[in-house]
């Protein structure tokens, strides 16, 4: 898969959420994103999770984290690339139906 | 991991709280109204009003609505048809109130009722939301003791109207009611709020932990003590002047050092609380205008702030809630609100606030009137222009869609 990388913490609000959605409008089938932000996006998660894409965040400190999104078709070919280049276990905050609250709860 | 209380998908509707921005200057736009063609007590009264409890109001009880969610992982359910209730009684009990300062006292004992009615209902409801929350975070907390002195201040408020209508409790209930009006509710909420936006607005350094933790739990209990101690007035002058300064110092550090008027804003709101905190600190050596505080603090202070998140939330709302259905082609944020405009709106409430400071001296608010009526005026037409925007690629989605 290839890489779109965007690094959005030097950006203040709303840019690092309209620079993820530019990217999500130009991203083509076999490419994932690789966002950079210094906390939580929870607007992007609302929307990746209504426009079912799957995303994984990676909490490198409380104020970096890598968010990783691709289309749900490709999930678990990124998630066999993000064992390999992530430092930490990526969460698996897509996929609704497994109900996120409870998949968190339990770990 | 702390996300394990929240949901992603908790957003409430679009109109659910876009209904409260959108109303919001046009109140403003009243409050001018008043200021224009009424120069006595009650009219001063009616259009400060007008401000509180229109403009002021329905901007946070639409933040609040929306930000629990996201700061709070809160949701209050059935949102649209409570959001409905909350601002069909708040509208009717506003206009009830100035129809009562204005022509007739009957009007109040039908504001009461609605705004009591707006009051308990989204007080109750959030506070109880509030309660139930996992972690408690200075803001949450900030948020809750505000909505607190909301209940109390309206408290003092009833009782207020009870005087006007000669019914004597033997309570101080003016004094209550401001001081929990300015201090417990207005000054808690905004401070409460900028500890979370302030810095994730412009990238800026975060307040310092012990101050978030301690400022507003003593900033509540100095309001407290005000009902029994004048003196303590003197500590909320000092709290004003500390985080007037501090959030300037918070504001200069951000990242990119640019000036957009959002930051105007917020640099208006913060240097007017400065010289708001500087007349309450020079009126025990010197008499001044009675009204001239209050004035400063409410247009130059709440309003300004106020202002600026009006055009940082509505604009954002409206390109997330297109963009979440996956219309990824519609107007950048930019488009839907430029910069221009909002300046506009800054140089007219800049002028109208010194027309306010200049005014309270002569007694004379008459061209405060028009510069207000002309700012609402304004920061109406910028918003509207968003959601003409947002209309239009939202009916073209649904189109698509069928």
């Amino acid at each position: 898969m290839q890489i779109v990388e965007i690094d959005t913490t030097g950006l203040s609000h709303p840019e690092p959420f309209v620079m993820a959605m530019e990217t999500l409008k130009g991203l083509k089938s076999g490419q994932y994103i690789k966002m950079t932000h210094r906390r939580e996006p929870l607007k992007l998660y609302e929307v990746c999770e209504k426009l079912q894409y799957a995303f994984f965040v990676e909490e490198i400190h409380k104020t970096l984290f890598n968010i990783y999104i691709c289309n749900n078709a490709h999930k678990d070919d990124l998630r066999l690339i993000l064992k390999e280049v992530c430092l930490k276990e990526p969460q698996d905050y897509s996929n609704a139906a497994c109900n996120t609250c409870q998949v968190l709860d339990q770990d | 991991m702390g996300m394990s209380n929240i949901s992603f998908e908790q957003s409430p509707p679009y109109f659910v709280t876009v209904k409260f921005f959108l109303t919001a200057p046009l109140f403003l736009i009243l409050s001018g109204v008043v200021l224009i063609f009424s120069s006595d007590y009650f009219g001063l009264l009616a259009a400060i009003h007008s401000f509180t409890l229109g403009f002021l109001t329905f901007s946070v009880f639409g933040a609040l609505w929306q930000m629990l969610p996201v700061l709070a992982g809160v949701y209050i359910k059935r949102s649209n048809l409570i959001s409905y209730i909350v601002y069909g009684c708040l509208t009717i009990g506003v206009f009830a109130f100035m129809f009562g300062f204005l022509f007739n006292f009957i009007g109040l004992h039908v504001a009461m009722l609605f705004l009591g009615i707006a009051f308990l209902l989204f007080v109750t409801l959030t506070l109880y939301k509030i309660l139930t929350v996992q972690f408690f975070t200075p803001t949450i907390t900030g948020m809750g003791l505000a909505l607190l002195g909301l209940l109390i201040l309206f408290s003092g408020g009833v009782l207020r109207v009870l005087e006007y209508l000669g019914v004597h409790l033997g309570l101080n209930a003016q004094v209550l009611h401001v001081n929990f009006a300015l201090f417990g509710f207005i000054f808690m909420l905004i401070v409460a709020i900028t500890y979370q936006v302030l810095p994730m607005f412009y990238v800026a350094k975060e307040y310092n932990k012990t101050f978030q933790k301690w400022f507003l739990p003593t900033v509540f209990a100095l309001v407290v003590l005000l009902q029994f101690v004048p003196f303590a007035i003197l500590g909320l002058h000092v709290s004003m002047l500390i985080y007037a300064i501090y959030s300037i110092k918070v504001i200069s550090s951000r990242k990119r050092k640019f000036l957009d008027t959002t930051i105007r804003f917020w640099l208006l709101g913060f240097y007017s609380l400065i010289i708001c905190a500087l007349l309450g600190l020079i009126s025990w050596f010197v008499e001044l205008p009675t009204s001239l505080f209050t004035l400063i603090f409410l247009f130059g202070f709440a309003g300004s702030i106020i202002s600026t998140m009006l055009y940082k939330i509505v604009p954002f709302l409206s390109y997330f809630h297109l963009t979440s259905t996956g219309n990824f082609f519609v107007p950048s944020i930019k488009e839907m609100i430029s910069e221009k405009p909002m300046f506009v709106h800054f140089v007219v409430y800049l002028l109208f606030l010194v027309s306010l400071l200049v005014g309270a001296f002569f007694e004379n608010l008459h061209v405060g009137g028009v510069l207000l009526t002309l700012s609402g005026l304004i920061c109406s037409y910028n918003l509207l222009k968003v959601l003409s925007i947002y209309n239009k690629f939202a009916k073209q989605e649904v189109q698509e869609t069928i």
